[in-house]
């Protein structure tokens, strides 16, 4: 288990290396590198251009050196000026991460807790008009773009955009969590021993809470990081369209002004985050299994 | 197969029918414009009406749902097409290659989907004209969207690479070709099969996130993302309802591909 866990973390530091590589790649090789537009402003003196192009200059370097100068830096805490908020990177992701965090987190625990306590009526209900009511809904959230959801609360203008971003990142978690939940806890409650336990005379509740939740638990934590994923992605569309100064709209704003150092950057933090969080998730898998076997 | 998963297929299959014959039904094209007639109400000569610079809506809908409907399996193949190359390389034969393709596999599932889209996007040229926003858009979505299939390919192809069948085959001298083209890729049509039509609406919901966001498929092209991204007027939308056709059709293929197939990737 402890290996697995070293191999776990070790994936996620080989992530940031790779990723970091391979983002560095993306800025170096992109179109328009180390081109300032600024050049073409008439206001500028010839000094100043000559600065801008000698600034361009050091950066039009081989990918190897322009990937150890950008690792450096980053380890170091010093992920640049962005061109096009011309503020440090770091403040302004200081500034909006927060905000992700909460709307991400939020709508995380609601969309989980949500899809969990359907899947769980679903498998103590087991009725089939429930689960045809519960899988139509279903259907219908997954078939619908964040971005068009987010719209919809925004038009509907009854909530501010904090709540509106939370509400609508919980729903497109909520669908995901439920099929699958759904789905694992369908599979434990038709296991043998939990027939066994019915048989036993086991209560409802002591019998859905110790059979068949506890034994699925692990597989949970395993879509708990998932999730993860799936909350930040949403975040984009929905802090986008819902107004909410969160890291998916700086990534969005970084993607329409072409500021890559300050997009990769974003996409390089939200990767560690994601990787975290799977760690996080597999270490709780890891311990579950053991109490169980205790 | 069910009835309902037939009826489902049988729309899809009309609805794109009605797409590639948009140039009969609807004679307009997506960008002739009617100067005399902007935001028109539905009537015989506009079926839904026109937008504000008096373009048919009714046969922007229709070549929206050609790109779309034509592009996402495109796109869909293609990253199916890598995903099943790495899949099989990196399960059948294992070793060093496995480990680096699994490590790449793992980079790209480590990032959220549209965070990836987004930066892979935006290093691309954001000016372009209509035809190639169309080639970045949907050619993205098939070369980022190979790391699920080749995740999913990779262990059928561990799996079934034990198998007697194929044990056989090796006691028989069957060259490494030979072995992956008869038995193991046949083998593994249904699994290739089950991700194609899994990574459809994936991708067509991607492109429509990536139009509402404007950084899709550029105009006049019409696509569902950028005709859904119309729908940001909320104004002009709540005085013509008939504005949100591309979306009840979005919703009804959405709904058709989720019955042929169900939704359940959770990477994405």
């Amino acid at each position: 288990m402890r290996t697995r866990l070293l191999h776990r973390l070790a994936t996620v530091g080989m992530t940031v290396i790779l990723g970091g590589f391979l983002a560095a790649t993306l800025v170096r090789y992109a179109p328009g590198f180390g081109v300032d537009e600024r050049e073409l402003d008439t206001r500028f003196s010839r000094e100043t251009i000559r600065r801008l192009r000698e600034e361009a200059g050091a950066r039009g370097q081989g990918i190897g050196s322009y990937y150890v100068h950008y690792m450096a830096r980053v380890l170091t805490g010093d992920l640049g000026v962005s061109a096009g908020f011309r503020r440090p990177v770091a403040a302004l992701i200081a500034e909006r991460f927060p905000e992700t965090v909460r709307s991400a987190g939020a709508g995380l625990a609601c969309g989980w807790t949500a899809g969990m306590l359907l899947a769980l009526a679903g498998v103590t209900v087991a009725r089939r008009e429930f689960d045809f009511l519960t899988g139509a809904a279903v259907a219908l959230l997954l078939c619908i773009p964040s971005a068009v959801m987010a719209f919809a609360f925004v038009f509907a203008g009854t909530l501010e955009t904090g709540a509106a971003a939370t509400i609508v990142i919980s729903l497109v978690i909520l669908p995901r969590v439920f099929r699958y939940a759904r789905s694992i806890l369908g599979r434990v409650a038709t296991a043998p021993h939990v027939f066994m336990a019915l048989a036993r005379g086991n209560g409802r509740f002591r019998l859905v809470w110790v059979h068949v939740l506890r034994p699925a638990w692990p597989s949970l934590l395993a879509l708990l990081g998932v999730s993860v994923s799936m909350a930040l992605g949403a975040a984009i569309p929905v802090e986008v369209i819902c107004d909410s100064p969160g890291l998916g709209q700086l990534a969005w704003q970084a993607a329409l002004k072409r500021d890559l150092p300050l997009l990769i950057d974003i996409t390089l933090l939200i990767s560690v985050v994601t990787g975290v969080s799977g760690f996080a998730a597999e270490l709780a898998q890891t311990r579950t299994a053991k109490g169980d076997s205790l | 197969m069910s009835g309902l998963r037939r009826s489902a297929m049988a729309l899809l299959a009309c609805l794109y029918l009605a797409a590639l014959a948009a140039g009969w039904l609807a004679p307009a094209g997506y960008a002739g414009q009617f100067r005399e007639s902007p935001s028109a109400p539905p009537s015989r000569k506009f079926l839904l009406g026109t937008d504000e610079l008096g373009r048919d809506s009714f046969a922007r809908l229709l070549y929206g749902s050609r790109i779309s409907l034509t592009l996402a399996p495109a796109a869909a193949g293609l990253g199916i097409l890598i995903g099943a190359i790495a899949g099989v390389a990196a399960g059948y034969l294992g070793g060093w290659l496995d480990i680096c393709l699994s490590r790449l596999a793992d980079l790209f599932l480590s990032v959220p989907w549209l965070f990836l889209l987004l930066s892979v996007r935006a290093t691309l040229p954001l000016n372009v004209n209509p035809l190639e926003s169309i080639a970045i858009t949907f050619l993205l979505l098939g070369l980022l969207g190979w790391a699920v299939p080749a995740r999913i390919v990779r262990a059928a192809a561990r799996q079934l690479k034990g198998e007697d069948f194929m044990l056989q085959a090796r006691a028989r001298g069957c060259s490494p070709l030979r072995m992956l083209t008869l038995h193991l890729l046949p083998s593994m049509r249904p699994v290739l099969a089950a991700q194609f039509w899994t990574s459809i609406p994936l991708f067509i919901l991607s492109e429509t996130n990536l139009g509402f966001l404007g950084l899709g498929i550029a105009e006049p092209l019409p696509s569902w993302g950028n005709l859904l991204a119309g729908l940001q007027k909320i104004d002009v939308v709540a005085s013509s309802p008939w504005r949100l056709a591309p979306l009840v059709l979005l919703l009804l293929v959405m709904a058709c591909f989720h019955l042929i197939v169900p939704l359940e990737d959770p990477s994405r």
